[in-house]
């Protein structure tokens, strides 16, 4: 309302997402004269299932348009404008990663301790199930589709709105399902020292350094490509100037 | 427009279409580095000093 605080409940509103994290970890230790060598690994894979809810529920907006008062408006039921996001309601993200590492543990000398090892991390871009993504690519000006053979009235929707030239399908586009390249040499090395100058008993200096993958954050992934047009679409109604078209 | 009928199909634009939405194609994990030194010295009494 025009001047006044909203009502109701958020259009975003219920947002219910079932996560399910699968994760497997396994090491080995090897213990050989001033070594101590550690190998392993851990594979993942994530499912969010959630719902698409980006004004889903619509906004109302009152102005004093017709009565010169807002809540005159309100009381009347006579609307100034609306606005709501229909299509594809559940989304259904996947995603796998797998991290493996070698460390050494190495007692160089009596004042020198060595920690040297290399992690490898791979992150799968995050794709929905049925392909039911669309990703605007620059160079050739398309929108590319996943699975078009899944997006509910696609055909009618890209008429109506002018864009079925515009799209193509992420095969034609020589293109992954999820839409984004996989990153596979993401190597990350880690130096660690202990030294005591001199065999000192008093000082010691140590030190460290390592490069730390994070992954691919998944929910821009999902809000971007997952929940874009068309498989949302939104929607604005203004009402007419003209209070005979109420 | 009314609240009886608060999205009339013949006043619908249709958003989002002039828009581009996307992720980078040929993204990169995105990483951080980490260094830290610190020198640890033992001073009487059973007292340490660290700084880094």
């Amino acid at each position: 309302m025009l001047n006044y605080y909203s009502i109701g409940d958020s259009p975003n509103s219920p947002a219910p997402a079932f996560t399910t994290e699968i994760q497997f970890g396994d090491k080995v230790t090897w213990v050989k004269s001033r070594h101590v060598v550690k190998f392993g690994g851990d594979p993942a894979r994530v499912r969010i299932n959630m719902n698409n809810v980006s004004n889903t529920r619509g906004t109302f907006a009152f102005q004093d348009r017709w009565t010169n008062h807002p809540v005159g408006d309100v009381l009347l039921g006579l609307l100034n404008s609306t606005s709501r996001s229909y299509g594809q309601q559940m989304t259904y993200l996947r995603n796998q990663s797998v991290g493996a590492f070698l460390s050494d543990y190495w007692k160089v000398s009596r004042s020198l301790t060595l920690n040297l090892g290399l992690r490898y991390e791979f992150t799968s871009p995050a794709r929905e199930k049925y392909g039911r993504m669309a990703n605007f690519i620059p160079g050739p000006n398309l929108i590319a589709l996943s699975n078009p053979h899944n997006i509910e009235g696609l055909d009618g929707l890209l008429q109506s709105t002018g864009l079925a030239a515009r799209t193509a399908s992420a095969s034609d586009l020589g293109l992954p399902a999820p839409l984004v390249r996989s990153d596979y040499n993401n190597f990350a090395p880690r130096l660690g020292f202990a030294w005591r100058p001199g065999e000192s008993s008093r000082l010691v200096v140590r030190g460290g350094y390592g490069i730390f993958y994070y992954g691919i954050t998944l929910l821009p992934v999902r809000s971007r490509l997952m929940g874009a047009f068309p498989m949302v679409v939104s929607q604005t109604h203004t009402a007419s100037p003209t209070a005979s078209t109420w | 427009m009314t609240l009886a009928n608060p999205f009339p199909q013949e006043r619908a634009v249709i958003g989002g279409t002039t828009t581009a939405s996307g992720y980078e194609v040929d993204t990169t994990t995105g990483y951080l580095q980490s260094y830290n030194l610190t020198v640890e010295y033992a001073v009487r009494g059973g007292t340490v000093v660290e700084t880094g």
